[in-house]
This record gives C-alpha cells, sequence and structure tokens, in this order.
C-alpha cells in the first residue's frame, strides 16, 4: 500500500484507528443517557483551551486537555446540583468557551491555525501528538472496558445504582473525565465542531440493528474504527477533508440503519 | 432473616424541600421487619419524596434517615435494600436486554473491575423466574409490554435476595387484570419474609396483603395504623373494579398479553 510509505500518513491512520475505538467506547454511555449533545459542548470549552495554547506557546492538545477535564467536571458538579438551573448553566459554559477561544485566538494572531483545530487536521499530526493520542486512547479504552458495568448501571438509573451501593458521585466525576480527554484528543482527527459526532454517531448507527448493550459497544467500536480509518484512506484518495468524510461516512451509515430498522418495524406492523 | 427489632428503614424527624418548597414536613416513619406497609396520598403529598428520603436520595432540611439502625450516609449493606423506583420505562438510550438491566440490580454487590460471574447471573434468574419472565431474558427490554417492563424492574430490586423491597407505584400504567398478578408476586414475596414498603394510588388487589398503612397530606402523615380501606378510598381518588382498567394518567398503557 503506497499510502503507509508516507510518515505523515502512518501516524494519520494510527490516530484515527485509536480515536474511531474509543470514542464510541465513551459516546454509548453518553447516548445511554441521553447526553449526546455534552460531547458538542465539551468540544466548545475545548476551543478556548486551544486558543490559550496559542496566546500562551503551550502545546494545543494537552492545554485543550486541561480545558476540557476543568470543563466537564464543572459541567457534571452542575448537573448534579440540580437540573433545573443546570440547562442554562451549559450554555454559559459552551458560549464562554467558543467566545473566549475566539477572543484568544484574534489576540494571538492565529485565526488561521484555529481553523485547522475546528475541522481538524489528522494529516499533521506530529510524533508527540501520537504519543499523547495513543496514551490517552489507550486508558479511555482500558477504563470503560473495566468499569462497564457500572458506568452502565449509572446510566441506566442512578438512584438504583445509589441504592444498590455503587460509589455514584465517583462514577459520575470517570464518565466526565473520559468524555473530556477523548474529545480533547479526538479533535485532532475530526476536528472541534464534528468531535461530538465520533463519539455518538456510531452508536446512534448501530443501535437499529442490536438487541443488547454489550453487542451494542462491540459493533459501535468496530463501526468507528471502520469508519475513522475507511474515510481517511478515502480522503486521501479523493482529496476530501478527512473529518468531514468520517462523519458523513458515519451518517450514511446512520440513515442506512435507521432505514432498515423502520423497513423491518413496517414490515412486522406495529 | 433475624428479627432484631431494630426497623429496617426509619425516618426520624424527616424535613425536605425542594425548589424552596417544604415536601415533608417532620415525618415520623418505621418500617419493621416483615411488614407491609403502604404509603397512600394524593399527587404532590410527598410520597416519592418520603421514600426517596429514607434511602438517602433526598437531602434533607432536618432530621435523619437510618437503615437497620445505621444513618444512611454509613449504611453500606445495600444488597439487603432492594429499590423500584418510579418509572415508566426500564429502557434507556441504547439497546439493553431484560437479563442485562436485571444485572445492574448487583453492581453495587459485585466486585469493581470484573464482569457479572456465574452466581450473579444464577441470582438474576432466579430474580426473573420470581416474577415469571426466565423465558424473556435474552429480550431486547424495549420490546416488553408495560406490565412485562414493570416487572423486569422488580426483578432488579429482587436480584440481592433483599430483605427490604420499597416500590414506588408499580402500578402505574398496569391494568387490573395484571395488577392481581402483581399482586400474587409480591405477596409471595412478603410470605417469605421480606418487609415491603410500597407507594401507591389506591390498594386495589393489594387490599388483603397490608398490615399497616400510612396516609400522607402535604407532607405530613395524618394516619398510621391499621389498614382502613374505607380511608384509604376517601384518600386517592377512586379504583374501578370491573371494565375499566385503571390508568393513570401519565402511565404507558400495557399493551399486549404479557
Amino acid at each position: 500500500m503506497s499510502l503507509l510509505e508516507y510518515d505523515f500518513m502512518r501516524r494519520a491512520l494510527l490516530a484515527a484507528l485509536l480515536v474511531g475505538v474509543a470514542a464510541p467506547s465513551v459516546g454509548v454511555f453518553l447516548v445511554q443517557r441521553r447526553l449526546a449533545l455534552l460531547g458538542d459542548g465539551i468540544g466548545h470549552v475545548a476551543f478556548a483551551g486551544v486558543a490559550a495554547a496559542f496566546v500562551l506557546g503551550t502545546s494545543p492538545v494537552l492545554t485543550a486537555l486541561a480545558f476540557t477535564v476543568i470543563g466537564a467536571v464543572s459541567i457534571e458538579l452542575l448537573r448534579e446540583r440540580g437540573r433545573t438551573a443546570s440547562d442554562i448553566a451549559l450554555a454559559v459554559i459552551f458560549y464562554g468557551g467558543i467566545a473566549g477561544g475566539a477572543l484568544l485566538t484574534y489576540r494571538a494572531g492565529a485565526a488561521n491555525n484555529a481553523l485547522s483545530y475546528l475541522f481538524g487536521s489528522v494529516l499533521t499530526v506530529t510524533d508527540a501528538d501520537l504519543g499523547i493520542v495513543a496514551t490517552v486512547t489507550v486508558g479511555v479504552i482500558v477504563l470503560t472496558f473495566a468499569l462497564r458495568k457500572e458506568l452502565f448501571a449509572i446510566c441506566l438509573d442512578e438512584d438504583v445504582a445509589r441504592v444498590s451501593g455503587l460509589p455514584v458521585r465517583g462514577l459520575n466525576l470517570m464518565i466526565a473525565l473520559l468524555t473530556a480527554v477523548t474529545i480533547a484528543v479526538a479533535m485532532r482527527v475530526v476536528g472541534l465542531l464534528l468531535v461530538s459526532a465520533m463519539l455518538v454517531l456510531p452508536v446512534a448507527a448501530v443501535q437499529p440493528l442490536t438487541r443488547s448493550f454489550a453487542s451494542t459497544v462491540v459493533a459501535s467500536i468496530c463501526l468507528g474504527a471502520v469508519l475513522s480509518v475507511g474515510g481517511l484512506i478515502f480522503a486521501f484518495y479523493g482529496n476530501l477533508a478527512p473529518g468531514a468524510t468520517i462523519v458523513l461516512a458515519a451518517i450514511a451509515v446512520f440513515v442506512l440503519t435507521s432505514g432498515l430498522a423502520h423497513s423491518r418495524l413496517v414490515g412486522r406492523s406495529t | 432473616m433475624p428479627l432484631t427489632g431494630v426497623p429496617a428503614l426509619e425516618l426520624v424527624g424527616g424535613s425536605a424541600s425542594l425548589g424552596g418548597n417544604p415536601v415533608l414536613r417532620d415525618v415520623e416513619l418505621a418500617l419493621a421487619e416483615g411488614e407491609f406497609v403502604v404509603l397512600l396520598g394524593p399527587n404532590g403529598s410527598g410520597k416519592t419524596t418520603l421514600v426517596r428520603a429514607l434511602l438517602g436520595l433526598v437531602e434533607m432540611t432536618k432530621g435523619q434517615a437510618r437503615i437497620f439502625g445505621d444513618p444512611v450516609g454509613e449504611f453500606s449493606d445495600w444488597g439487603r435494600i432492594g429499590y423500584v423506583p418510579q418509572r415508566f420505562s426500564a429502557t434507556t438510550g441504547v439497546p439493553a436486554t431484560v437479563e442485562e438491566i436485571v444485572l445492574t440490580g448487583r453492581a453495587g454487590r459485585a466486585r469493581l473491575f470484573r464482569p457479572y460471574n456465574r452466581s450473579d447471573r444464577r441470582a438474576a434468574t432466579a430474580a426473573l423466574e420470581s416474577v415469571g419472565l426466565a423465558d424473556l431474558a435474552g429480550r431486547r427490554a424495549s420490546a416488553l409490554s408495560g406490565g412485562q417492563g414493570q416487572r423486569v424492574l422488580i426483578a432488579r430490586a429482587l436480584a440481592t435476595d433483599p430483605d427490604v423491597l420499597v416500590l414506588d407505584e408499580p402500578l402505574a400504567g398496569v391494568d387490573l387484570e395484571h395488577q392481581a398478578g402483581f399482586a400474587a408476586t409480591l405477596g409471595a414475596l412478603h410470605r417469605g419474609g421480606r418487609a415491603v414498603l410500597l407507594v401507591a394510588h389506591g390498594l386495589g388487589p393489594l387490599e388483603e396483603l397490608v398490615t399497616r398503612t400510612v396516609v400522607l397530606s402535604e407532607g405530613r402523615v395524618v394516619h398510621d395504623g391499621a389498614p382502613l380501606p374505607g380511608d384509604a378510598e376517601g384518600v386517592h381518588a377512586h379504583h374501578h373494579h370491573g371494565e375499566r382498567p385503571d390508568h393513570d394518567a401519565y402511565g404507558p398503557v400495557a399493551r399486549g398479553p404479557v
């Protein structure tokens, strides 16, 4: 394969594969909680982190990581407090992230540079970036696998989980942290504006066809890996934007499986 | 099960507020081991908050909740408590099988970082058998009827073979025919030695099981004693005997055979 002769392409494919596997591993819990758009909000916060890195001269991925972790933990604490006001509080955090990011970006004179983070630039992943992406994604995959029965239980019913004796608060923070770090590294592949799609769409695309939680997890991880690697290769040969290609491919699969499930349902007539 | 004389669940001078409005005012309530207590009261009288406070799910402004004598924050033997919250469906955003949902009842007892083992699975199967759903273990939960879904939630609460069963309006959305089956299941569980605290809108077929009735009104206990069906009739709206199934306004309508 001629594509593997390029160093940048090898790095890009590896990053895409790791993110493709890690993103649905976390995303499945967000979908279960009907918090599919939470990732999007944390992506907004990551933008402020990237912009802060331009001003400070630090590593954008690491700075974004710090910002998303702080953002996700604050969001979780707000969510825990009470549900009525959290809606507005979330909006403030999300838009604060974008506005703060825009302000800092212009201040640093880095508007063009910011675009590569908004839409992804997987082909410019450096060895250092890849090291961070690999560390974080492998950590996320191991933790979500090891804690799958606890995380499933709290996402299914928080009250029952508490009464069953689970440390619900710690596990909620764990989900927030896993989401935060996944988003910070996934932005290198598909960009901040599309990052949430990597977490949610593979899950949404397989669940019309799955019956159990376990099979949904396995199928969404496989689909995530195939979509991100396949989308990247397709984008390379077609000279397309990789992030957008991956996300549009995911949407195509989603439309297909939903249609399939719907026609099955209609066939049975409920 | 040793009878120790210590109440299984106890609320001492419990007061709680939601959004600044007092919901519970100085509530005293104890559930002894082996009792079958029904908590009645109109909508908004604080029944659900009372149950949640007993289990440590609501922060109280005053008073204390105790489980088997321990303050709820220090209680750790959660396998002894089975809780069926007020829910209209067993499912969430992602598909899950009946067995997967029932197993979560054991999540706090099973070892951290380990998958469920064989004895967890056996317990889940036994719990499903006791509600008559053993053959549906592999079914996608969202494909169940309202009555079946309700029984899945009860099976989840039974997965640790608890000494106490707390059920919050388990009959919302279950038609009268299936309410009788539910009463039989609950009666068997109670005869097996479990204490039961049940939040209900009306007694219906449960009437003969009840050993004590507590009536709540505007966050206060206004009756605590012998089951008084006449009293209960006056407190809740009505229940139909006869042709029309009793659906709560908000419950999903049970459909199809259970």
